[in-house]
């Protein structure tokens, strides 16, 4: 069952050329997408690529020129359909800071809850599971300033949690953060996908979709291709030709598979990866 | 290969013409007078030489921002010797104006400090406030560094930064820095929220930098297969004090300890500590995926 | 640097004053602020000075927290302190001139004066530092936005207001942080704040306003798309998750302070009979003890 469905999207932003004429560049054109509920999906190209324009279209925060955006059979053009819509569609994005909205974390999580006017004791009730969920809940008191990149995101996804959507999109959510903090938000995002939700990661780091089900490889505002992970490592010119990198180790296994060399194709270890060689070059 | 290994350049205070940064015992404590006090530095001694590329890593709060700001005096040495090129830090009395001049320094997401009207103006900004007066010297500058970040002179100077694309603004930042012609160029994580290409693109910028023009590079970093494939030397803090400071290759041949530094090995080196495990020697220089590979199929072949 | 500045900030703790309800200690406290200014007399003055006594120990935050807050008005303390000490004119008749010279006279009615305007000025702000170190901003903008809420009648956008309160409380640190950045940034690039005359010093931080600014801008847009994002939809339909309860507390704290001023103010406010009647002990060298 499709949960969120793209009907051949375009979206336009507005410039202004050398002669300072008004002039539209795109953002997305002609998309058209489906995702099935329940699944891990990454949407994954260069910046400009019209990845984060995709976000934006699927919560409605900004309405396509042309085509339409169905979520949950709703369609955003629809203003009357846009509070249901983000009922379903939970968004965290790129910049942990700019998504507090109180200086309390449990306070902030409870943002969500209260707009949509649930009773005071379910609102308690969601943020504590809601911070349970990614492991926050000791901060429950505290001040977000202070915490740690990663601890904000988490904070941040909590507060998409309590709305109890069906859908999370995380738009580049790991972009500024350090290692451990992209680990930590990544793991939070793995584990509700395999609690049921629907999870929707926007990256450029080709490392981050291993897991995913499906990627769908957007360039200039189109999407230039979906398949699987593997599928998208085994088509040699496609990453550098949209300007994303495979990760080292699965870039060093093709070479070397190439060149005749029995390892695992596509390998993300490079432990095990080494192993394999020198069993190779030990075997020769 | 577990142990943790401490292999440090020996330092010396005495500064000769190939020295650029040398520090000895240097100290630093946040709000030392009040409850909140915080030590971020503790007895840190190195010392860098002209023309190197050294990396700076460590876990959020290690001190490594805290010594970087140190190097233009942002930060005043609270105790302990510090000397920048020619200038003595310890000193009360530091020519500010010179050593600014000389060290340029790019900080995270640069292109949040962009205010001028037109791109021109802004990479002029530096330039301006270190006295230079003469208006068309100040412009070839400019067009020079613009057109060293990759940028087409011609068509951004008088556009206003404001409308340029992240990545340009990024660019005309660092032109900025780079139009003062510094001799040590020390940016903090200048390929952060940039995608792959943009990454190449400023590393390869830094990395010609260094290697064509001389200049010493200390490039703050949470990438360490960044800075495994372009660092000379990377120094490693951990709760205020140096770790390790060392090569790349022998840094990540202690894997434990750096992952429980919460940093992680980068895909090279762990392959290359895989092979070395059972024997087969990969270069120390073979850092990037295509060196190992034909350092690889170098192995295969001579067997 | 800018980061040491602490603004009159939450101290966490478990005190009496802590779990009193937001809006009766705001209230309360708007009481003591307007009431401080009515105070007219040293022994009043005492009698605040022991309340002020009580509330700080019962609210258990450390005097230093309390006497930073002081040191924001330093300034302020002094110019009113100087200048009513050389500018107020006493009454020939009741008062002493002390020292004369120049335009300046020194008379003791200008030194009492001095003294009162500045414990009136010490005061109000322990006042009110103790209100914003026993209650989290939070809770403040809850007060303020409920007990503002009788002005919705009046199309007052009390909600709208309130949020506007809570987001700037919970982005000055942030803000703060940035501001330390781009001034860093720009120092880096040889700007200097330190010399030159006024207006130099004034363009000097064009650099450092316009990043703010835009960046400000940013910010807000990102806010808002987080904020939509998360189904508001502003004031209607909203609930609450915190709630603010009454209890015994709030009325211990409000009896107490109500006894202070009401006590007071019986005494010395209203010109009763037996405190204006020509009885000896009142007076002291002529003057009404009571009333100095």
């Amino acid at each position: 069952m499709d949960i969120i469905t793209l009907d051949n999207v375009s979206y336009y932003y507005k410039t202004y050329d050398e002669n300072n004429d008004v002039s539209y560049a795109v953002g997305v054109e002609g998309v058209s997408l489906s995702i099935e509920e329940g699944a891990f999906v990454a949407l994954v190209g260069h910046n400009g690529s019209g990845k984060s324009t995709l976000a934006k279209l699927l919560n409605g925060l900004i309405l396509p020129k042309s085509g339409t955006v169905t979520v949950a059979g709703l369609s955003t053009a629809d203003k009357k359909n846009l509070f249901e819509i983000r009922k379903n569609v939970g968004m965290v994005f790129q910049n942990p800071d700019n998504q507090m909205v109180a200086s309390i974390v449990e306070e902030d999580v409870a943002f969500g809850p209260e707009n949509l006017g649930i009773p005071q004791p379910e609102i308690v009730e969601r943020v504590s599971q809601a911070l349970e969920q990614v492991g926050m809940t000791e901060y429950a008191k505290r001040s977000p300033h202070k915490l740690s990149g990663g601890q904000k995101q988490r904070i941040a996804i909590a507060g998409a949690l309590a709305i109890r959507p069906k859908v999370i999109v995380f738009d580049e959510s790991t972009a500024m953060l350090d290692p451990l903090g992209r680990r930590e938000v990544l793991n939070v995002a793995k584990q509700l996908n395999k609690q049921g939700m629907t999870v929707v990661l926007i990256t450029h780091f080709m490392e981050e979709v291993l897991d995913c089900g499906k990627v769908v490889v957007m360039s200039g505002g189109h999407v230039v291709k979906i398949g699987s992970p593997m599928e998208i490592f085994d088509d040699d010119r496609l990453l550098s030709s949209v300007g994303l990198d495979a990760p080292r180790s699965i870039a060093l296994s093709r070479k070397l598979k190439s060149a005749g060399f029995n390892v695992t194709e596509n390998c993300i270890d490079a432990k095990v990866l080494g192993g394999e060689v020198c069993q190779n070059l030990t075997n020769k | 290969m577990s142990k943790p290994n401490k292999q440090v350049v020996t330092p010396q205070l005495v500064t000769d013409s190939q020295t650029a940064i040398v520090a000895q015992n240097l100290c630093f404590t946040y709000n030392a007078k009040s409850p909140f006090s915080k030590q971020a530095l503790n007895n840190i001694t190195l010392n860098i030489k002209k023309g190197e590329f050294v990396a700076v890593v460590g876990h959020t709060g290690s001190g490594k921002t805290t010594f970087v700001q140190h190097l233009n005096a942002l930060i005043r040495v609270q105790s302990g010797e510090l000397r920048v090129l020619e200038h003595n830090l310890s000193q009360k009395k530091v020519d500010l104006k010179l050593l600014r001049k000389q060290v340029g320094m790019v900080f995270q997401y640069p292109e949040y400090q962009l205010f001028a009207d037109s791109v021109l103006d802004d990479v002029c900004f530096g330039l301006k406030n270190f006295g230079l007066k003469d208006k068309a010297e100040r412009e070839a500058l400019a067009e020079e560094a613009i057109g060293l970040v990759g940028l087409d002179f011609k068509e951004v100077k008088n556009k206003s930064p404001f409308d340029l694309s992240g990545g340009e603004k990024r660019r005309v930042a660092l032109a900025g820095v780079l139009a003062m012609k510094p001799q040590i160029l020390v940016m903090d994580e200048p390929t952060a929220g940039l995608d792959p290409r943009g990454k190449r693109e400023i590393l390869s910028l830094v990395s010609s930098l260094n290697k064509e023009q001389g200049i010493t590079v200390v490039m703050v970093s949470h990438d360490m297969n960044e800075v495994y494939e372009n660092a000379d030397r990377i120094i490693v803090f951990r709760d205020g004090q140096i770790a390790y400071d060392t090569t790349p290759r022998d840094l990540f041949r202690n894997e434990e300890d750096i992952v429980s530094m919460n940093l992680e090995i980068p895909h090279m080196a762990k392959f290359a500590n895989e092979l070395e495990r059972n024997g087969y020697i990969i270069p120390d220089n073979c850092k990037t995926v295509e060196q190992t590979f034909e350092a690889v199929m170098r192995l295969k072949g001579g067997e | 640097m800018l980061k040491d500045v602490t603004f009159g900030q939450y101290y966490p703790s478990n005190s009496f004053v802590h779990k009193m309800d937001a809006r009766i200690k705001l209230l309360l406290c708007l009481v003591f602020m307007v009431g401080i200014f009515f105070v007219q007399s040293f022994v009043v003055f005492g009698f605040i000075t022991v309340f002020l006594i009580i509330l700080i120990a019962s609210s258990r935050v450390p005097l230093k927290s309390i006497l930073k807050s002081i040191k924001g008005i330093i300034v302020l303390l002094l110019l009113t302190v100087v200048l009513n000490i050389f500018f107020t004119k006493g009454d020939p008749e009741k008062d002493k001139l002390l020292v004369s010279w120049w335009i300046f006279e020194i008379w003791d009615a200008g030194l009492y004066f001095a003294a009162k305007m500045f414990l009136r000025l010490v005061y109000l702000v322990m006042g009110s530092s103790v209100l914003t170190l026993t209650t989290t901003p939070v809770d403040l903008t809850h007060a303020i936005e409920s007990l503002l809420k009788p002005l919705k009648v009046i199309r007052v956008p009390v909600h709208e207001l309130a949020l506007i309160m809570s987001l700037t409380l919970s982005f000055i640190p942030s803000l703060m942080e940035e501001t330390d950045r781009i001034i860093n940034a720009q120092k880096a690039r040889g700007a200097d704040f330190d010399t030159g005359g006024l207006v130099k010093r004034a363009k000097a931080f064009i650099p450092i306003l316009i990043p703010l600014l835009v960046g400000g801008f940013r910010r807000a847009e990102e806010l808002a798309n987080a904020m939509n994002s998360r189904c508001y939809e502003g004031a209607t339909k909203r609930t609450q998750m915190r709630v603010m309860k009454l209890t015994w507390r709030d009325l211990v704290g409000t009896l107490v302070v109500l006894l202070f001023f009401v006590t007071v103010f019986v005494i010395f406010g209203m010109k009763s009979q037996w405190i204006n009647a020509n009885v000896d002990w009142l007076y002291i060298n002529d003057v009404n003890w009571l009333y100095f």
